[in-house]
């Protein structure tokens, strides 16, 4: 393989394989060095062991000194070790090392067989030395080892024949015999190491390549981490700038790991502080801090949760939050992340807004509301008036009985006074008095009774706000509300009430009263839109039932029913399919709002095309924290 | 993207270096040293080709040698130093000889033992080394008695006496002191002992089988 990539500085892959080449070579330099002085001790001290176990002593007669082999091992072979050792360690790759060791290890060879009395067993050294001089995989070196050991032998065999031919006077070509198989050796050994050396050029190319794929990589990964965080930080600070808090919390300490820089200016602390393990119990809302902790427990594993609690401020007021967390995607198993908005404001309009929802319920009640006190009046009114003339009657005869009585009791005539008296409740019409004033009495006690109760209704209806749940009778709630609404349904709708045994709740009633308003009026409009111009009257049914630990209110329709493709918009604030003027889209939302976020209830609905709507209302009798959660079936 | 840059391969640190003047230095204590050793080597071939000394030798059998010669076939001896390492070669050569050649010899090996050295002079492996040999016979040379007879007077000393007690070798038969493998003088001991044309001496490699001589 090769390649022909330039590079900025000019260095080519070419150079760099050579590099490598180069580098990978002095590594085996230096390898075989290190054996190699091993090798040396080692032959070294066999070299001294040999000479003391065959040939310790020298003798004359019976003297004995120390032989002379012993002095040759110990010497020469610190001589042919000793400066292969030194290089080796210092200069392991260094030319002059290399050569230095092959020389000397043929030497050795020639020492070694002269230690073992030439026996044919240490020629073979000569042969195992030039093998392992190989694995330097440079040719040089056998050449100088071939060299080395050649001028050995031909000075030997010029000098002491025998010694290398077993004969005083050999033929000049026995040199040539004896070279023949060092020679033979080299041409093997030099075989190898071609081998070898193109091995390792190739494996420098292929390092060569896998460095510039690893290169390109890593500066592709490098590039990309660089946008990424660049990415990170272009999205950190536009979450920053956007008055959101992003946050992280680590679910073993149980604490926050960050905020946003906005979180500080939120509560007028530092950011710092949010950081602190008490932070929870130090600023959340004891109402909050139950639902809080369990939102941050990371019980809700690979789930969306949203929830609001309030924190306090460094000035002692409350503040709301409303947080988005999610625990799968976008967290480790051991931290949540999310964010934290400040609706404080955005609570506090709602609140307005459901005010001018309320009052705007109460406008178009109060029509209906005057219509319904206006029929009682009516006849109230007839009935005073009626009971006014019969009272008129009554004191005229009532005179006229007077005179009568003055007359008697003066002893004058009382005749002309009776017969006027007389006639006078014969005018009167007493018998007919006696019979109806008790009767118009009764028709104005109705309809006073009846003007009291929508007057009651709409006092219950209208229940003041208040910051604390009080304890209410729904079934008594629900009908104060059909009372006042009752305009809004009577035309177009029969109302059924089925009232279960269910016990009192606490629920910040006004609220609550003014939800189940908008759900029924909401019916009643459903249902006109079917019934309108058809003289037929739809049907609301109202129940009311213990569901567990919730109280369920079910109120039904025979409306026209929500289309499939709405039904998940119908909680939405400012959504309506009525006409302009009829309705402001806010009264599913805030009823929503009301039972699920106030009351932590549910508001969930039915409904089916042509058939009708039925929502159902539960409202946990014990009342706890809330969590949001809508279900549409 | 940036280009590669090849400076962020990661490179082996560069190996130490020498100055060239302690280089140079370096190589010139090497070459020195070669020398030398060459010198050394050259030194201890002089010692191994180097024979010992010889006494005068007997061209007949000597009468007064109470070694008993045998009158039908050759006589060898071979006298030996008992510790003497070199001579391990000689026995060597000698099993070699003795394999071929050696059923028309009768042959001895005669161990020196100097006069005054204790009983266990010859327990140096050598007397059993030549016991084993098929057809040799080890005798001690009490005092050195035989090998002054014979005039031999360095351990591996091989003379070679016809069936008539007539001298017919007379040297070592190693190329050098403990020095195994083929040589000239074993050579002219196999050709003498088949009646060819050879050499009738060689030099003896091995330890002195006397005393050393005091200063004159």
């Amino acid at each position: 393989m090769k390649f022909n990539i330039s590079t900025n500085n000019g260095t080519s892959a070419e150079a760099r394989s050579e590099e490598l080449f180069q580098g990978e070579l002095e590594s085996v330099y230096c390898r075989r060095s290190l054996v190699f002085s091993r090798l040396m001790i080692v032959q070294w001290i066999f070299a001294i062991g040999l000479a003391i176990f065959y040939s310790p002593l020298g003798w004359e007669g019976k003297v004995s000194h120390t032989h002379l082999h012993v002095y040759f091992a110990v010497f020469i072979g610190a001589a042919l070790t000793l400066p292969a050792v030194v290089l080796a360690h210092f200069r392991p790759s260094w030319i002059v090392t290399r050569h230095t060791i092959a020389a000397s290890q043929m030497l050795w060879s020639g020492l070694l067989i002269h230690l073992t009395g030439g026996r044919i067993e240490t020629h073979f050294h000569v042969f195992g030395s030039l093998a392992y001089i190989a694995y330097y995989r440079d040719w040089t070196l056998l050449l100088t080892a071939t060299v080395t050991v050649s001028v050995e032998h031909l000075l030997r065999g010029l000098t002491w024949p025998e010694s290398v031919y077993g004969v005083p006077n050999p033929e000049w070509w026995r040199f040539l015999e004896h070279a023949f198989w060092v020679v033979f050796e080299d041409v093997v050994l030099l075989f190898g190491i071609r081998e070898n050396i193109r091995e390792m050029r190739e494996h420098a190319d292929r390092q060569t390549s896998v460095e510039l794929l690893n290169t390109s990589i890593e500066m592709k990964v490098t590039e990309r981490t660089r946008e990424l965080e660049a990415s990170r930080e272009q999205y950190r600070s536009l979450i920053e700038s956007t008055q959101s808090i992003p946050w992280k919390w680590d679910l073993r300490s149980q604490r926050f790991t960050y905020v946003g820089p906005y979180a500080g200016t939120v509560l007028g602390c530092s950011s710092q502080e949010w950081l602190d393990p008490d932070f929870i119990k130090k600023r959340v809302s004891p109402d909050d801090e139950r639902m809080l902790l369990a939102r941050l427990s990371g019980s809700y594993v690979n789930s969306r949760t949203e929830s609001e609690f309030r924190l306090r401020r460094n000035d002692g007021t409350w503040a709301w939050f409303r947080t988005v967390g999610e625990n799968g995607n976008i967290s480790s198993s051991e931290q949540l992340c999310g964010l934290l908005f400040d609706v404080t404001e955005v609570r506090h309009m709602a609140g307005e807004l459901q005010q001018a929802q309320k009052l705007e319920a109460v406008g178009r009640l109060a029509a209906g509301v005057a219509h319904e006190i206006n029929t009682p009046v009516q006849f109230v009114s007839d009935s005073v008036h009626f009971v006014r003339d019969a009272v008129k009657d009554m004191f005229g005869l009532l005179d006229k009985l007077q005179i009568v009585q003055h007359s008697v009791q003066a002893h004058t005539d009382a005749t002309e006074a009776a017969a006027l008296a007389a006639e006078t409740a014969e005018n009167a019409d007493l018998p007919y008095l006696t019979d109806n004033v008790p009767k118009a009495l009764d028709r104005a006690l109705d309809g006073l009774d009846r003007v009291a109760t929508i007057v009651r209704s709409m006092k219950e209806f209208a229940h003041p706000d208040s910051t604390q749940k009080v304890s209410v009778d729904l079934n008594r709630a629900i009908q104060s509300t059909l009372t006042i609404a009752r305009n809004e349904y009577k035309y177009v709708a029969d109302v059924v009430t089925c009232y279960g045994e269910i016990p009192q709740v606490l629920c910040y009633a006004g609220e609550l009263n003014q939800a189940i308003l908008n759900i029924i009026v909401n019916a009643a409009h459903a249902v006109e839109s079917v019934v309108k111009g058809t003289g037929n009257k739809g049907k609301i049914r109202i129940a009311t039932v213990v569901d567990g630990d919730h109280v369920m209110i079910s109120v039904s329709d025979t409306g026209c029913g929500i289309p499939e493709e709405i039904k998940m918009r119908v909680f939405d604030p400012f959504f309506t399919t009525k006409e302009v003027g009829r309705g402001t889209g806010q009264g599913l939302a805030i009823a929503r709002s009301v039972i699920v976020e106030k009351h932590g209830g549910k508001l969930t609905f039915e409904s089916k095309i042509g058939v009708g709507t039925e929502f159902f209302i539960h409202i946990p009798m014990n009342q706890v924290p809330h969590e949001v959660e809508v279900v549409v079936r | 993207m940036s280009r590669i840059q090849y400076s962020d391969f990661t490179s082996k640190p560069a190996p130490s270096r020498w100055s060239p003047f302690i280089e140079r230095l370096v190589v010139a204590g090497l070459a020195a040293l070669f020398i030398c050793i060459i010198f050394a080597i050259g030194r201890l071939w002089s010692y191994k080709n180097t024979g010992g000394t010889t006494g005068r030798i007997p061209l007949n059998w000597p009468v007064k040698s109470s070694v008993a010669r045998s009158v039908e076939r050759s006589t060898l001896l071979m006298f030996a130093h008992p510790k003497c390492p070199c001579t391990r070669a000689s026995l060597a050569e000698l099993r070699e000889f003795m394999s071929k050649s050696g059923e028309s010899i009768d042959a001895f090996v005669l161990f020196v033992k100097p006069d005054g050295v204790g009983l266990d002079w010859n327990s140096s492996g050598l007397w059993e080394s030549a016991a084993g040999i098929t057809g040799v016979r080890a005798m001690e040379d009490l005092g050195g008695v035989e090998s002054a007879l014979f005039g031999c007077e360095t351990s591996g000393h091989v003379l070679l006496f016809d069936k008539d007690g007539i001298r017919r070798f007379s040297g070592g038969i190693t190329a050098a002191r403990g020095h195994e493998g083929r040589n000239s003088g074993l050579d002219g001991l196999a050709s003498t002992c088949v009646g060819l044309a050879g050499i009738d001496h060689s030099p003896v490699f091995g330890c002195p089988l006397i005393d050393p001589r005091p200063p004159q």
